[in-house]
């Protein structure tokens, strides 16, 4: 049973707010010949919530964040974050939206070169205007947190791939995002820094309690979550749950991950 | 970090990338300056306009004329820039937008980044134009022969017109900037990994009409030229269809001649030519674009350099003209003859006062001049001869009585006429009816005498015998002859100044040294302004070309690095990139100038002058600046390159 403001009220009785709200998404590219992205996808995710989404290479998963990120909308089914469709929001509205309730981390960084780390990792509290003090203060302690501390004033052909994934980490939370939101943030990195970041992800998700999607190709990085969901053809296929031990959860991924149709090369533990 | 530091250190932080942006600009900026310096120099106006009003006049249009082209073609070169920047930089504003920046800070973004590379480049053009002024100053004094040189002085008019001009141009430009393209969906600018854009389509119809198009403007140029059909909408016409046509012949051209080299394997599988070809297919539409542009560009700068030098070429003026006066009495009727040559007689004693006062001997002569019947125009031999003898002539002789020759006037040198008729008429003018026909034995084509028409020579008795003509005025015409005519200019000057020039026709008086000064000044200005106008263009042209090259450099480093991870030797590499870069430059340069050709072929019709100097001179200046750019690119891109590759 859901309430209006995204409140779910579950079989025990006990009230969880739900960050993620999405049913019937579909996506279909028009073109001469029209591609159907995904079909029927419903997904919830609860606040707090660490989430991957796996799947083969052309499952949707990308489509799937994309949608979730603001920046593709769906062709038809309903989707709320925080209780609130962003696709309704006018376009001056979603810009709010973006800076305020969501962060993003990407394979690729994306860190402007043209700022220094710590500027890059400013950047969501300028353009929402924040106060200076406020900024530097905010920015030094996620740092400090973060361990990036010393990078302050260097510029990002300066560091290194896991520092750069730990600027855009730090860059996605500063502003305290309702719902943070990765794609393939290891897929660039060695299996050090790898794990370095998942772990941070991992931490933070635990101690802050931000709520995250993840998107990835890795079964390593996946088994950090809570759960993950398995897309096949733009179609919901399966899910698994962590529970208690990472370990075992890692060989389910690698079991489904087969079933899939995959051969293991394809999902390497480790992605280089 | 505010916002609008984070948009200024998007601009300062990015040097390199906005150095061609930002020193073409400036170079606009400073030449922009330089002509208001000129324009609003005190003693330059002044002394121009003392020796000649024409000059002066022409100089001061030609230089607004110049200023306005400036100011046009900066904005629209400005604006193509930007747009290619903003293209440059999708993923940037991708990012940005992703992490919530709104429409509104987008567009003030884009705004402040503008405004603040305008107003450097403002700042520097301006503040190059002041270092650099002292230089042009001199270099015009040499040009424009002012005896009294240029005050080093910065006017503030030019830097305020300057400075004015291009604020409103970088106002508009981040105006219209900051609103182009902001519709574009996020998912397109995120996902503006480069996909290589569709080849221009290829189809016979539209390189036939490329050909047909660039056929037809010049068919219409030569019409307009040859059919002296001067219509200005005939010449639009014409332009328009050579663009078009232009436009048409590299999107069409280089899809065709790069389809045919690939497809003959032999040459496409050997060693780097694979390479070559698949790259320069690979971004053929964008080339075509640029080679488009650069060579329009070219050629706009090569023609309107070459009408400049056209209109002062010296062989359009009567340059050799060896008086240093020239006195012209149109004498008058009986009644008002008498006061003429009063008036004639003070003039020269008030000219030849100056002149010994000055110091300088002359040499005087002159011819009175008689009419026959059908208004012929005859001197006599001992004047002739005077003249001829102080222009160190020799002196001619009439052996036979009823002899003459000619003394070829104006329009027959101009026309280098050599025939002439054998017989001369006279009619009721001759001494009697025995002496009516003279026989014609030559003609001489030197400069002698300043009239217009040819005069016959007759021996003295023949003219003191011959009758004047009813209606004729006593014309008379005084020569000077002076050495060191080069010095009577201060005379000149005032002696011009002193006998102002006759509106109602009695005299008319020549000096030669206000002629050359008028004509150095005349070719010194058109000079400064087409190499000026040139130059800017020049600057334009070869900045599409680096913003090519910039806008692919990252592409083509992680290509070089695959290619020489296979195998690439640092010789090929070298030989790979020279190749690109010699079509790059050269393609576009060598269309232009067959476009100048037929500009210039038709700009000699036109005036009937010869313009193969001035062509050459302009195509040698421009083939060589356009060499230096290329051996510079070529040094800092391979550099640049091979670094990244070790």
């Amino acid at each position: 049973m859901r309430g209006i403001l995204g409140l779910l009220i579950n079989k025990q009785g006990e009230i969880k707010l739900e960050l993620l709200f999405a049913r019937n998404l579909n996506k279909i590219y028009p073109g001469k010949v029209t591609y159907k992205a995904l079909t029927n996808i419903d997904l919830t995710i609860q606040k707090g919530e660490f989430v991957g989404i796996m799947g083969p290479s052309g499952s949707g998963k990308t489509t799937l964040l994309n949608m979730v990120s603001t920046i593709d909308k769906p062709t038809s089914g309903e989707l709320r974050i925080a209780g609130q469709d962003p696709y309704e929001l006018p376009r001056e509205k979603l810009a709010y939206f973006r800076r305020r309730e969501l962060g993003f981390v990407f394979q690729s960084f994306n860190l402007l070169d043209t700022l220094t780390v710590s500027e890059n990792i400013m950047l969501p509290l300028t353009l929402d205007g924040t106060n200076i003090a406020q900024m530097k203060l905010r920015a030094a302690s996620i740092m400090e947190n973060l361990g990036i501390s010393e990078l302050t004033d260097k510029r990002t052909y300066e560091i290194s791939g896991g520092q750069a994934q730990r600027t855009a980490i730090a860059r996605a939370l500063i502003h305290n995002p309702k719902l943070l939101l990765a794609d393939e943030p290891t897929g660039n990195l060695d299996s050090k820094s790898a794990r370095d970041v998942m772990e941070l992800m991992s931490k933070l998700n635990r101690e802050d309690n931000t709520t995250m999607m993840l998107v990835t190709h890795d079964a390593m990085a996946a088994s950090y979550c809570h759960r993950v969901i398995f897309i096949k053809d733009g179609q919901f296929y399966s899910e698994v749950n962590c529970g208690d031990n990472r370990a075992a959860f890692y060989q389910k991924i690698i079991n489904v991950l087969a079933l899939l149709g995959g051969t293991e090369n394809e999902f390497p533990t480790v992605r280089v | 970090m505010n916002f609008r530091q984070f948009a200024f250190n998007n601009v300062l932080r990015r040097k390199r990338t906005y150095a061609a942006h930002f020193m073409s600009s400036s170079f606009a900026v400073m030449i922009f300056f330089i002509y208001s310096v000129l324009l609003y120099h005190p003693d330059l106006q002044g002394q121009i306009a003392a020796s000649s009003p024409t000059a002066s006049m022409l100089g001061t249009m030609g230089l607004k004329i110049s200023q306005y082209l400036i100011v046009i073609f900066s904005f629209l070169f400005l604006m193509y820039s930007a747009g290619a920047f903003l293209k440059a930089r999708k993923r940037e504003f991708g990012i940005l937008m992703l992490l919530g920046m709104s429409d509104k800070q987008y567009r003030r973004l884009i705004f402040v980044e503008n405004m603040v590379i305008g107003l450097i480049s403002t700042v520097f053009g301006i503040g190059f134009g002041i270092l650099f002024t002292k230089l042009f100053l001199l270099i015009a004094e040499r040009l424009l022969v002012l005896q009294q040189g240029l005050e080093f002085l910065v006017p503030i008019q030019s830097v305020i017109i300057t400075a004015g001009a291009f604020f409103i141009v970088f106002l508009l430009l981040s105006i219209l900037a900051s609103r182009l393209g902001r519709k574009s969906q996020l998912l397109e600018l995120i996902r503006s990994d480069e996909k290589p854009k569709k080849e221009p389509k290829a189809s016979v119809l539209l390189s036939l009409l490329a050909a047909v198009l660039l056929l037809a403007g010049y068919g219409m140029v030569f019409y307009f030229v040859l059919g002296r059909a001067f219509s200005l909408a005939l010449l639009a016409a014409a332009i328009g269809c050579v663009i078009l046509g232009t436009y048409f012949l590299f999107t069409q051209l280089s899809v065709y001649v790069i389809r045919a080299l690939r497809g003959r394997e032999s040459l496409l599988l050997r060693k780097i030519n694979l390479l070559t070809l698949s790259d320069l297919a690979y971004r053929m539409r964008d080339n075509a674009n640029m080679f488009f542009m650069v060579a329009t560009v070219t050629a706009v700068a090569l023609c309107g350099m070459g009408t400049c030098l056209a209109i002062g070429d010296p062989k359009l003026s009567e340059k050799d003209n060896p008086y240093a006066f020239i006195y012209e009495s149109f004498g008058g009727d009986s009644e008002s003859l008498a006061q003429s040559e009063r008036q004639t007689k003070q003039h020269l004693a008030l000219l030849e006062h100056r002149l010994s006062e000055g110091g300088f001997t002359y040499t005087k002569g002159a011819s009175h001049i008689k009419y026959t019947e059908d208004w012929q125009s005859v001197m006599s031999l001992s004047e002739y001869n005077q003249l001829a003898t102080a222009l160190g002539f020799a002196a001619e002789t009439l052996n036979v009585p009823g002899e003459a020759f000619i003394a070829s006037g104006k329009v027959s040198r101009a026309q280098n006429v050599t025939a002439f008729e054998p017989v001369l008429d006279l009619g009721n003018v001759a001494p009697d009816e025995k002496r009516q026909k003279l026989t014609v034995v030559k003609r001489l084509p030197s400069f002698v005498l300043n009239n217009y028409n040819d005069v016959y020579v007759v021996s003295d008795d023949y003219f003191q015998a011959m009758n004047r003509m009813k209606d004729d005025t006593n014309q008379v015409t005084y020569y000077y002859v002076i050495p060191n005519w080069i010095d009577t200019i201060g005379v000149a000057q005032s002696v011009m100044k002193e006998i102002p020039q006759d509106t109602e026709g009695h005299y008319y008086m020549r000096s030669l040294v206000i002629e050359w000064y008028e004509f150095k000044q005349l070719n010194g200005l058109l000079l400064i302004i087409s190499v000026l106008v040139g130059g800017v263009f020049f600057t334009y042209a070869v900045s599409f070309i680096y913003f090519r090259l910039y806008a692919d450099l990252e592409r083509d480093e992680k290509q070089y690095q695959m290619i020489s991870k296979i195998g690439l030797s640092g010789k090929e590499l070298n030989r790979l990139v020279t190749r690109q870069l010699l079509i790059m430059f050269f393609l576009p340069f060598a269309i232009a100038l067959v476009h100048g050709i037929v500009a210039f072929i038709n700009i000699a019709l036109l005036l009937d002058i010869s313009m193969l100097n001035a062509a050459l001179m302009i195509y040698i200046s421009f083939f060589l600046l356009q060499l230096a750019y290329f051996l510079m690119i070529r040094w800092r891109y391979l550099r640049h390159m091979h670094l990244k590759l070790a």
